[in-house]
Parts: structure tokens; sequence; C-alpha cells
């Protein structure tokens, strides 16, 4: 299901990415997320959240840092 | 929400100057503000805006207007003191507190004006009063997951974050932030670098060098202090 949210604990046992780093990924905007009122829990659509990651990978791949992965999404559309 | 980029200095303060994480022993104001100022020379030796001549004399590389207040105290003293070795400066950083507080001022006051910081003021011997600089945990926690991010994951690792996670190695700070497996794993991965990212790192041993200097002058300095 596309519309399906996960947390973060789950998005870590889903990607095998530590906790910190989906953290870190989300407050820099590197991945969606939606925020519930109650409790201002985060949520992750598991899909495009899981999608972003490997994408994120595969251009660290190509020899990109953090923060030039932050430039290449700003420069053009953010899933 | 978006985050000003934060210079190495200020990057080190913030972690370094976490009272919270320094269970046993609380940084003397004087190391700290050291290490600061040798933070700000560092990164600009990592800029090649200073380099270290074949006398082993810290000197402008290239004449640059720098943005940044602190780097830019650090190349007017640069240029109006007499030449010396890193290590010469890093031990008139430590004797000289006028300059140093100065140094340590230009790198604090926009994280407090940012609210990365706040000044708390409290006495003492319950008697003088007196100030200190205390990081939020969100501006720490930031940097440190970054690290993590970074260092701790596939893919190339930005140099600042490089050099502040050497920083943190070499002033002993890594155990107050991560794990003793995650501190092996940093270790280890910071030796790799060179070999992974050669070309982005040709001053890198340079900088070590420079770090290991500025470590020197401060055991020197705890040891003489101890006696």
């Amino acid at each position: 299901m596309q519309s399906e949210l996960v947390t973060v604990s789950e998005l870590v046992q889903l990607s095998g990415m530590r906790y910190s780093t989906l953290k870190y990924y989300t407050e820099i905007g590197l991945l969606p997320f939606v925020q519930l009122d109650a409790g201002l829990v985060r949520r992750y659509p598991r899909i495009r959240a899981l999608e972003r990651l490997e994408d994120i990978r595969s251009l660290k791949d190509k020899g990109l840092t953090i923060q030039q992965i932050v430039e290449h999404y700003s420069a053009g559309p953010v899933g | 929400m978006t985050h000003a980029p934060l210079t190495l200095a200020q990057e080190f303060v913030l972690l370094a100057s976490d009272r919270e994480t320094h269970k046993r022993k609380k940084p003397a104001k004087s190391y700290l503000h050291t290490y600061a100022a040798g933070a700000v020379l560092i990164e600009l030796l990592s800029e090649e805006i200073v380099r270290i001549n074949d006398k082993g004399k810290v000197e402008a590389a290239r004449h640059e207007a720098v943005t940044d207040d602190a780097a830019a105290l650090m190349l007017d003293l640069l240029e109006r003191r007499k030449p010396q070795t890193l290590k010469k400066w890093i031990q008139s950083f430590y004797s000289q507190s006028k300059v140093r507080s100065a140094l340590f001022r230009m790198i604090v006051d926009p994280l407090v004006a940012s609210g990365a910081m706040t000044e708390e003021s409290y006495q003492v011997m319950l008697l003088f009063p007196a100030s200190r600089y205390v990081p939020t945990a969100d501006s720490k926690n930031r940097i440190v997951e970054r690290i993590r991010a970074e260092l701790l994951e596939n893919g190339p690792v930005d140099r600042q974050t490089a050099l502040l996670a050497l920083m943190l190695e070499m002033s002993k700070l890594v155990r107050n932030y991560f794990s003793e497996y995650e501190g092996n794993e940093l270790k280890a991965r910071l030796a790799r670098l060179h070999e992974e990212q050669g070309e982005q790192w040709k001053s890198i041993r340079q900088i070590r060098k420079a770090m290991e200097e500025l470590n020197a002058v401060m055991v020197s300095a705890a040891v003489s202090a101890s006696v």
C-alpha cells in the first residue's frame, strides 16, 4: 500500500539503517514524513521512504556526500 | 527547519562544552578556549587559507576575506605577529587569556544568537559571578547524528565531519557521545579515509600533525597544572 505509514523504529527494521541516521535524514529534509497531531509522532510513508533511502544509498555510491545529496534534491522536485 | 552551517570550531565547542557529558571531570575553561582556537586554525589549514611553510611556521597562504569573525581575527593575528610554529601559537593561546577569550566569544556569540547555546550565570564558590555556555540538546544531537550518518554508514565523508571526528578523537571526547563499539568503528573509518578519499584529503597528514601538536600542548599543560 502506497499510503501505509510506519514508525521510525519500523523503518530501521525495514531499511537496516541506524535510528540516528534516519533521524538525521529526517531533520535535514531528506526523508519524507507526516506528523500526526497527537504526541507529534512522525510517521513515514513506507514505500516512498524506502525508495528514498535506496536512492540516497545509490547517490552515496556515486560519491556524493550527504550535503551534496541535500543540494541534489533541493535543485529538483523533491519526491 | 533550516540551520545555518556552523564552523568546525563552533561544532567542536557545542560538543566539548556540554557539561552533561563530562561526568567525571568538567573541562577547564582555558582548555576549551585553547582547543576552540586550535579548531579555528585547523579549519583555515584545511581550507588552505593558512599553511605551514618549509620552516614549520604558520603563515597565510592567500589573502582572502573570510566571513567568520573568529577566522578573521585569527588571520589578523597571523599577519600582525611574528611567524611561529603551530605549537607556539597554541601555547600562546593557552597562556594569553585575553586573545583566546576574544576568539571564543566570536565563536559562541553566533551560537547564542541562533539559540544553539544559552549563556547561564552562576557563582564561583557562591561568591564570584561568572557565566558559562550551555549547548541545547538539539544542536548537539544533530552534530552527533551527522557524524554517525557519515562515518558509521557507507559513502563519502564531508571534510568538516571528518575533521570534527578527528578533533573529538584527539581530545578524548569520542567516548562522551559514542559507545566503545562505535568509537572503535569511528577510529577505523578515520584511518581508512585517506585511502578512500585520497584526492580530497591531500592535506590530511599535515592537519593530523597539527591536531597532534595541539593535543601535545594541552596534555603537557594538564601535566604542569597537576604537579
